[in-house]
């Protein structure tokens, strides 16, 4: 046959969801900095991965978790799309947020009473929308399969979903899974998985 | 299936003109007054001693009184405290003109089928102009007690004896229709030429003039309208000034007096009825479907957009169901009403199988093109973000959403509400991104409480002082807290938010 004869490599490019192992330069996937230095060095891609949904098991409220976020929801409100908070554990204090600097003209909290029955459906809604940036959640349990739709919503706006976990459900389908830790003057992270990259990275933030 | 529809849509709502009917023939106007709509409109039984008050100088005058009330003494225009006096068991209530009106936009809908021309412009009265359905309605006098039939009951299930009081009046001019019918007259007036005669017997009173001119018309020796039209006009206008005999004029039919035409608002009502009875809301929702495209043609063909809606399901043995839409977004596309009903209907706990629908809305507004927004790209395809907030809304319950937004108080709890932030005004000490809605008793183990304390003492002014030190802990988990306790006390120690 005539013409350029394709390597194994080749076809192994053209498809950026097969995982390489460490070679973290083929994965294209887009991402958004975190606004960590230390952290994106650790990140696949250097940042948050975007239309994906990131796992963030923590094991208290008010470690840093949402200081972790500041950076990306400044840069997600400032681009105009929404930020949009779902079932969230306490009242997120508008005076804070301004405080540091988060364009709150487009943000939007949801309730929700009935979690099994409306948590899934509503973060579907949210994540397949194009104009939503970025969700924070608080689902405190998710089945798999609902995991798997939300993927598939996230990946078809480009929406970032960070949904908060006590990490009791076990593997999720997330593309990034990561832990919280109290640590001296700040907050330990440990990457748990990472779609195109390994996990196992240990970060410190001082927050 | 039975398919029913009443339309009531003469035009929209538009600035109407003033004017006078029917350019060619001579208007005939029947005056239908409605001498105790006051006292009906609020809903309250005749039978009761009861008076409607109205201010007037300064003191509460009796507007109108119940028969019960009446037959005691209590007339119009006496002080409260004189109606009080005569009937002890009085009770008095307030006016409500905008229940009035209502109560007279509702009657004059039902009047339209006489003639499209009606105006509401005089008090407790519809003006219809009838000389073009004299013919239909077989004469004056049957037409008037046909029409008077038709407002009499004040709703379809109200009983006779809970009807509307009103009286007749026909004649050439507006004015004149308007004296002769809250004079009781019934004889009808139909030629301009015989109005003076007609009239002439009414008392001056009966103009509306106020009590000071009437005193003096009648030391004069005036007494009757018929005396007025015997004196010189200008010797009239140079002692009792223009407007008697502006009034008078207006009565006589010798200048026109214009009136503006009523518009009902309009209104869409179709109704379906199942072939048989069913609690599967997969079968109703095409028919829900079905009555929705009906909806949408009708809003298009007359450039209209609904800003609500309402649909019944009817049972057979219990209250309807009653599903009422109010999108943030005004529409008439029946797919974004269908998705919004769908959504509410999922969650309706039906009390027994659907046997019949009703769609109703009497939200409807002309069709403006929505404002472009420069800064912010609508979604090219698919729904908008209001659309999705509506969506959401329909299925979480009309608390769930809020849009978070800050306002001037030092006070944590009250920071937020509908206002947009002043420069500068977010709180220079650190404040947690985390707020608990009510502060809680701080309990738990290893809480650190750290020496830095913030003193926020504010809302003297108001119903809820406060005056606090706040200081920042950290707890076992190593969350960092904001707890407060009253200043300069060793009260108990208070939760409030924590630094995310």
């Amino acid at each position: 046959m005539a013409g350029k004869t394709e390597t194994l490599a080749d076809l192994l490019d053209r498809d950026p969801r097969i995982w390489r192992g460490r070679r973290p330069e083929s994965w294209r996937a887009p991402v958004i900095t975190s606004g960590h230095a230390a952290l994106d060095a650790v990140l696949p891609g250097g940042g948050w991965p975007v239309g994906a949904l990131t796992e963030i098991v923590a094991p208290a409220q008010g470690i840093g978790e949402l200081r972790l976020l500041l950076p990306l929801m400044r840069r997600v409100a400032g681009d105009g799309r929404r930020l949009v908070w779902v079932a969230p554990p306490f009242e997120p204090y508008v005076p804070a947020l301004v405080q540091a600097g988060v364009e709150i003209g487009r943000m939007l909290v949801v309730a929700v009473a009935d979690r099994r029955r409306d948590l899934g459906w509503t973060l579907e809604l949210l994540l397949r929308h194009p104009e939503t940036g970025l969700v924070l959640a608080w689902p405190r349990t998710l089945p798999l399969s609902a995991w798997r739709r939300l993927q598939l919503a996230a990946a078809e706006s480009g929406t970032l979903g960070m949904l908060f976990s006590d990490g009791a459900a076990g593997d999720t389908t997330a593309a990034l899974r990561l832990s919280l830790g109290v640590c001296e003057g700040g907050l330990e992270l440990r990457i748990l998985k990472a779609r195109g990259g390994f996990g196992g990275a240990r970060v410190r933030l001082m927050l | 299936m039975a398919l029913a529809r009443a339309y009531h849509f003469p035009s929209l709502p538009a600035e109407p003109p003033c004017e006078t009917p029917a350019a060619g023939a001579a208007p005939l106007w029947l005056a239908l007054h409605f001498p105790a709509l006051a006292l009906e409109a609020l809903g309250l039984s005749s039978q009761e001693p009861l008076a409607v008050t109205e201010a007037g100088g300064g003191r509460l005058l009796v507007h109108s009184a119940s028969v019960a009330a009446g037959a005691q003494g209590v007339a119009p225009g006496m002080a409260l405290s004189e109606a009080q006096a005569l009937c002890p068991k009085l009770t008095a209530v307030s006016r409500d003109p905008e229940a009035e009106r209502r109560a007279l936009v509702r009657l004059a809908e039902r009047c339209l089928r006489f003639t499209p021309w009606i105006s509401l412009d005089f008090p407790a009265t519809l003006q219809l102009e009838v000389r073009g359905s004299l013919r239909l309605f077989g004469g004056p006098e049957l037409l008037a007690e046909e029409a008077r039939q038709a407002v009499r009951l004040r709703s379809r299930q109200a009983c006779a004896e809970d009807g509307h009081a009103v009286q007749c009046g026909l004649a050439p001019t507006p004015a004149a229709a308007w004296l002769l019918a809250r004079a009781g007259f019934p004889v009808p007036v139909l030629e301009a030429e015989a109005l003076r005669s007609a009239l002439g017997d009414l008392p001056i009173t009966a103009l509306g003039i106020d009590d000071k001119l009437a005193g003096r018309l009648a030391r004069a020796g005036l007494q009757v309208l018929r005396d007025l039209w015997r004196m010189p006009r200008d010797g009239l206008v140079r002692r009792y000034g223009r407007d008697l005999l502006r009034r008078l004029d207006e009565a006589a039919g010798s200048r026109p007096q214009p009136l503006r035409q009523f518009h009902a608002p309009p209104r869409f009502r179709a109704e379906r009825e199942l072939a048989m009875e069913t609690e599967d809301l997969t079968q109703v929702f095409p028919l829900v479907e079905a009555l929705l495209a009906e909806f949408e043609a009708f809003l298009r063909s007359r450039d209209a957009v609904a800003t609500g809606l309402e649909l019944e399901l009817r049972h057979a043995r219990a209250a309807p169901t009653r599903v009422c839409l109010r999108p943030r977004r005004t529409g008439r596309e029946a797919r974004q009403f269908a998705v919004l009903l769908r959504e509410r209907l999922d969650r309706a706990a039906l009390p027994g199988p659907v046997r019949g629908l009703l769609l109703q809305s009497a939200n409807i507004q002309p069709f403006t093109l929505p404002m472009a927004d420069l800064f912010t790209p609508e979604a090219a395809s698919g729904e908008g973000w209001d659309e999705l907030l509506d969506r959401l809304q329909a299925r979480l319950g009309p608390q769930a959403l809020r849009q978070p937004a800050l306002r001037a108080d030092h006070r944590p709890e009250r920071t937020e509400s509908g206002h947009a932030p002043r420069s500068g005004e977010a709180a220079r000490s650190p404040r947690p991104l985390w707020l608990l809605p009510r502060p809680q008793r701080l309990s738990g183990r290893g809480i650190r409480i750290l020496p830095e304390c913030e003193r926020i003492e504010t809302g003297w002014w108001d119903d809820g002082p406060v005056r606090r030190d706040y200081h920042l802990a950290v707890d076992g988990a190593g969350a960092r807290l904001w707890v407060y306790r009253d200043s300069g006390t060793a009260g108990p120690w208070h939760l409030h938010g924590l630094f995310g």
